[in-house]
């Protein structure tokens, strides 16, 4: 079954990508590692008129450090975050976050900056025509209601990247170039929070690159996901703890961040309050972890049951912290 | 949609075809190719039986597109066995009886001959991890894990690392 | 037991180095000239009339060559039996399910046929539609047949002995609801289908099959067509689990659609279709109430089950009784009530699957261990004590003539240690048994025989034709060991011309577990005549009675002066030149009651034999998180003889994938409505590499006196038993019981916080 006609086009410069991006607006996509985008194609979720091919831009595969900092270009694969040296021995929570997205081939397709713009999913949104059309339109295709919550009042796709929780919580900021210039912006301020348009991206944008602060003495992190198979699977749970120890065993710096347990990535701002300055103790975590389930609301459109997601929320946490702080 | 010719590297030769933008590799090859053995078991890669290497890693060629790779080393199963020698995963898995429907066989081998070429010594972790993205319903992975690990041992045996083809 | 230079040894099969080389071509990767490609057009409602359907503006598009609908398929119905004909495959009335095929088109390509399906104008009057069986049983449901009043297919009254008294001696008496979704094969390979038609009017049909004689039966009903004008060939299947045997929508329309179109016809399913319009397993609610003896001993057994079936019957009858029978295979059972109801719901067609019902047995399993919990009586005691014997009569009349079920399960429990982990691992950690028989060869009327032949090239070679198939059980390769072993010959010596309606004999296909029972025992048998035959021509060339004489390695000998020997080629010569040519022939019927029926007369000899298992599950249960991880199985297999050892173990292991983690633990259809949500391949969760056990196969050998070389069956043990060991070690691991599949973390851990609560 064929995908849909479009027009392929091959930029050979990040500028000609952008001035394609601007001459088609929403008509074009960018294809980098093609793993979400075709699958929406063929469920004729998307049809753009024109794919923007990113692979043919140079010098856009690269992690690089850059006085402490580590720069993740916007064409450098899952496979090479996972396996690079550099990132296991500085940042091992992002090459754990890497190994753990869906399953080794889609990781030496799929990239790190895909990942991130993960569009928002449900099990009424990613369906075939035929399946979709059984029913009618959703919120996100443009009608007007929720099939997955009777009554919805609003898009509650969930968002399921394992990236976002690791790189947020190391303070992770993103260059967003676009014919008229670019701008970094927090990781976090990515996302809408709207599981109709999750990205806080225009069309004529490209993500270049994403920025990591260096990390600091005594930081670690740990990562956890649930899902019921031990490979392949979207997070039904996600968490990413990153942590730093000073000299007097003080927890000074903390970031828990969930994913799939909202329309986008969840900063805990409460628990980075309850954790910094403190000694962390067992009880310290349990607030914690009650912390994140607070702030998770899963919803019933990704499989499982939203309710026992919520529940892992606080087991994930626990053990992420456990984990992180263990380990300095 | 404009139609392009394409020069595509698959199993060390070269092939010029005319195709549109949104023919995925797995179409090409299995349609215009007529090389069969890359199967399409659900188009969407979430079973991995489309499997192709892509300059030496595991791919899912149904959701690559055929514009894309040009000047890539493609390797299907039939480009696995040279001058009529098997290769040593293709001798395993029919030696120890990895091969029931047959419908995966193709992705796992090729999975399999991957890792080995990246990384001869295996554990077994490693090489069900590395086939954890390909589905079979026959086998439950017990002897094609087995047969990797033996293609392993006879690969070392045999004193030679069988580079990328 | 003579030793065998082939039989009984692993070896490798003949297919093995076409499917590792990509060679084999599997019904999506044929080609014909001039070939069109088809599509369906699928109803968007559960439940509807339809009124009208249009398709003048499709037939004018370039390109397409062939549409039909309801209108051409004249109206005929299908079904497994005589009385179960409710499957109109085109249907021209009334949409049941969401995905039944409504219109079809043949075309160029699939994009022009694609576009012809959206120019297809259909007028619905849009039905109230059921889709609880227990819903769809109630007074004013909305009606899906006709015929069903209260929407029931079947039902199945099965009574032994009296029950009634039976529970009033009992010692102690349990009572428990097990529920089932829906679960489905999933193979590998996608539903397809080529058709092809000629101006003789032969039909030739290639599809993924576990059957070629019963699809070319169905299809010569359907299309008012003698059998020699519908040929099904064999083709390579990529797995079949069940869901590949009786005949579906797919075939019907491809051949309508090349009948028309006068040219071949390929239609190729998504997944998707593969998985909504084809065939899946029954979603089950069980109601078991058993009676026991204080020495645990079976007395009274009251089952009631209720099935959704979805929009038809399919095969229905046998879907319904099997369960009961698997469990009267297994254990001695003096008074039994079941009353099992198949109910149509407006969903996909349900079907039989080699799991096949996990609520039936992981519930009857657990209940037992409940049982013997309350008696304090240890698991594998309980079971030991009502193990069938060989010899005896299960409770609807079936004798058995070998029965490894106590080996088996003795062994199970040494091997995996049982006795020092039941009841002792650390919290979180435990071990469950499973059990059951299994029907080898049930009555299949005509159709439950298989026949083959042998024929002899003039330079020694020669041809096995049997209608054996092979769904990647391995049962070419084991027919053709099978051939080799008796004739004395290499295996590479003997070809193979298998599954084809037109030239094979009939035979039962893959089916009832038969393959190697009765596919067997026929080649066996062609091949010891051929062998005969061969020995009388060489006893005059070697001036020796055939007695004294042997064959092996292509050459006719005397045994005692092995140098006095002649060319097996010779003999082929001589044989035709006396026009006494050499042509092996055979057949095997299973000793089963032909008088034996599925609904109205469930009594008497059942299979022709039974195999039998058990498995020892050992689980690590995470408590915080629900999550049960199967780390070893342990499991022994009575399959008689192995005829090919590796053969064998590579079924069990696929059993523990397929029905221990998979239908255990992961796989379900989840539903709004009529509708499945996960009708894909990343939310239908089929075990990967990484989520399966270590796995010690034990084969246990009863030399069966029926079956070739003593063998029976293997491939469905872990199937059925792993339900059983999986959610008694959940129990043993953490104290709940789980009464509802999959048991999914979700489940488990609810289970454990009741339990908290409760203490």
């Amino acid at each position: 079954m064929h995908l849909p006609s479009f027009e392929h086009l091959e930029p050979s410069s990040l500028e000609e990508a952008l001035s394609f991006l601007a001459e088609h607006k929403e008509q074009a996509k960018l294809i980098a590692g093609g793993t979400e985008l075709l699958v929406s194609m063929r469920h004729g979720l998307l049809a753009p008129s024109h794919l923007v091919n990113l692979k043919t831009v140079p010098d856009l595969d690269f992690v690089s450090e850059h006085n402490g900092s580590l720069r993740i270009g916007a064409l450098t694969r899952l496979a090479t975050l996972r396996e690079m040296p550099a990132v296991r021995e500085r940042y091992p929570v992002l090459a754990r976050a890497a190994e753990m997205v869906a399953a080794p081939p889609l990781q030496v397709m799929g990239t790190v900056v895909g990942n991130l713009c993960l569009n928002t999913r449900c099990f009424y949104y990613n369906q075939s025509p035929f399946w979709r059309q059984a029913r009618g339109a959703c919120y996100k295709t443009g009608g007007d209601r929720c099939h997955a919550i009777k009554g919805g009042k609003r898009c509650l796709a969930t968002y399921q990247g394992d990236m976002a929780p690791a790189l947020i919580a190391l303070g992770s900021t993103v260059r967003v170039v676009s014919s008229g210039g670019e701008r970094e912006t927090p990781l976090a301020e990515l996302y809408t929070g709207r599981g109709k348009r999750p990205l806080a991206l225009e069309p004529d944008e490209i993500v270049a690159e994403v920025r990591v602060p260096g990390p600091v003495d005594g930081m670690s992190g740990d990562c956890q996901k649930l899902r019921l198979r031990g490979s392949m699977d979207f997070p039904l749970a996600g968490v990413a703890v990153v942590l730093s120890r000073n000299g007097a065993g003080i927890c000074s710096r903390a970031g828990v961040v969930l994913t799939a347990v909202g329309t986008g990535p969840v900063v805990v701002e409460d628990a980075t309050q309850l954790l910094e300055g403190q000694q962390v103790t067992d009880g310290l975590v349990s607030q914690v972890a009650e912390a994140a389930y607070e702030a998770a609301r899963p919803v019933d459109n990704v499989g499982s049951d939203a309710s026992y997601r919520r529940k892992m929320v606080r087991v994930l946490t626990r053990r992420a912290i456990m984990n992180a702080w263990g380990k300095e | 949609m404009d139609k392009r010719l394409v020069q595509l590297r698959v199993n060390g030769e070269q092939y010029d075809v005319v195709v549109s933008p949104n023919e995925t590799l797995v179409e090409v090859l299995r349609e215009r190719l007529e090389l069969t053995g890359t199967k399409m078991g659900c188009g969407e890669g979430a079973c991995g039986t489309c499997t192709v290497l892509l300059d030496g890693k595991p791919i899912r060629s149904c959701l690559t597109l055929a514009v894309e790779v040009q000047g890539k080393e493609i390797v299907t199963i039939e480009g696995l066995a040279e001058d009529g020698q098997l290769h040593p995963v293709q001798k395993a898995f029919i030696e120890h009886g990895a091969i029931q429907c047959g419908f995966c066989s193709p992705a796992m081998i090729l999975t399999g001959k991957a890792l080995l070429d990246e990384n001869p010594h295996p554990t077994e972790a490693e090489v069900r991890q590395a086939i954890s993205g390909v589905v079979c319903r026959c086998t439950g992975y017990a002897k094609i894990v087995e047969a990797i690990m033996a293609a392993a041992d006879s690969l070392q045996g045999e004193g030679k690392h069988n580079g990328r083809t | 037991m003579a030793e065998h230079e082939l039989v009984g040894q692993s070896v490798v099969r003949i297919d093995s180095l076409a499917k590792a080389t990509g060679e084999a071509r599997y019904t999506a990767d044929l080609t014909l000239p001039r070939m069109l490609h088809a599509k369906v057009l699928r109803s968007p409602h559960a439940h509807a009339r339809i009124l009208n359907v249009d398709t003048s503006k499709a037939e004018r598009l370039s390109g397409v060559k062939a549409v039909v609908t309801g209108q051409d398929a004249a109206g005929v119905k299908w079904g497994v039996f005589r009385y179960t004909r409710d499957h109109e495959l085109l249907p021209a009335e009334k949409v049941r399910y969401i995905g039944e095929d409504v219109a079809a088109v043949a075309a160029v390509d699939e994009e022009t046929a694609l576009e012809a399906l959206e120019l297809i104008e259909v007028e619905y009057e849009v039905l109230p539609a059921v889709f609880d069986p227990l819903e769809a049983m109630m007074d004013g449901a909305p009606q899906i047949h006709d015929h069903a009043e209260n929407n029931v297919n079947i039902h199945v009254p099965i009574e032994v002995g009296d029950v009634d008294r039976a529970f009033e001696e009992a010692y102690y008496v349990k009572e428990d609801r097990f529920v089932d979704r829906e679960y489905t094969y999933c193979q590998t390979e996608p539903y397809a289908v080529l058709a092809s038609y000629d101006s003789n009017g032969n039909l030739e049909i290639w599809t993924p099959n576990a059957s070629p004689h019963t699809k070319a039966k169905a299809l010569s009903n359907l299309l008012e067509k003698p059998l020699s004008k519908v040929k099904v060939r064999r083709v390579y299947t990529g797995g079949a689990f069940g869901g590949r045997s009786d005949i579906f929508p797919g075939e019907f329309i491809a051949a309508l659609l090349t009948m028309k179109a006068g040219q071949p016809v390929k239609m190729v399913y998504t997944r998707e279709e593969s998985l909504t319009s084809v065939r899946q397993a029954h979603s089950m609610v069980v109601d078991l109430k058993t009676g026991v003896a204080k020495d645990g001993r079976l007395l009274a057994s009251e089952i009631k089950l209720v099935l959704d079936g979805g929009a038809y019957s399919s095969t229905g009858p046998i879907a319904v009784s099997v369960p009961f029978l698997v469990w009267e295979e297994t254990y001695r059972l003096p008074n039994a009530r079941f009353n099992g109801y198949r109910v149509y719901t407006n969903k996909p067609v349900r079907g039989m699957y080699r799991c096949h019902g996990r609520a039936f047995h992981g519930g009857l399993g657990m209940q037992l261990d409940m049982i013997a919990q309350e008696l304090g009586m240890d698991p594998v005691e309980i079971r030991l004590r009502n193990a069938l014997k060989t010899g005896e009569v299960q409770a609807t009349g079936s004798k058995i003539i070998s029965c490894g079920l106590t080996e088996a399960i003795e062994q199970a429990a040494e091997r995996s240690g049982w006795k020092d982990k039941r009841g002792k691992l650390p919290y979180g950690k435990g071990v469950g048994m499973g059990a059951n028989g299994m029907m080898v060869g049930f009555p299949m009327g005509i159709r439950g025989g298989s026949a083959a032949m042998l024929k002899f090239n003039e330079d020694g070679g020669c041809t096995l034709i049997s209608g054996v198939v092979d769904n990647g059980q391995g049962n070419e390769s084991m027919v053709v060991q099978i051939a080799a072993d008796v004739l004395g010959m290499k295996m590479e010596d003997i070809n193979l011309v298998s599954a084809d309606s037109e030239v094979t004999p009939l035979d039962q296909g893959a089916y009832s577990q038969a393959a190697t029972f009765v596919s067997g025992n026929a080649a066996r048998a062609a091949a010891i005549d051929a062998r005969e035959q061969i020995l009388n021509i060489a006893s005059d060339m070697l001036d020796a009675t055939p007695g004294e004489l042997d064959l092996n390695n292509g050459q006719v000998f005397v045994r005692q002066r092995p140098e006095w020997n002649v060319w097996l080629g010779k003999v082929i010569r001589k044989a035709l030149l006396d026009n006494t040519p050499v042509v092996g022939r055979g057949s095997y019927m299973p000793k089963v009651d032909l008088r034996r029926e599925w609904v109205s007369n469930p009594k008497g000899q059942h299979a022709g034999t039974f195999s039998f298992g058990a498995v020892v599950a050992e689980v690590e249960v995470d408590t915080e998180t629900g999550q049960v991880k199967v780390t070893k199985v342990t499991g022994a297999h009575d399959c008689g003889f192995a005829i090919n050892p590796m053969s064998v173990e590579g079924q069990l292991e696929g059993s523990v994938a397929s029905g221990g983690v998979g239908a255990t633990l992961l796989e379900e259809h989840s539903w709004d409505g009529g509708q499945m949500l996960n009708a894909n391949m990343l939310e239908y969760k089929v075990p990967l590499s990484v989520d399966m056990p270590q796995i010690t196969p034990i084969i246990v050998e009863t030399v069966d006196p029926e079956g070739p070389f003593g063998a029976k069956e293997a491939g469905l043990w872990g199937s059925m038993n792993m339900f059983q060991a999986i959610g008694n070690a959940v129990y043993d691991a953490v104290g709940v019981w789980i009464r509802e599949f999959p048991i999914t973390p979700d489940k488990v851990l609810k289970a454990l916080e009741e339990k908290d609560r409760g203490s």
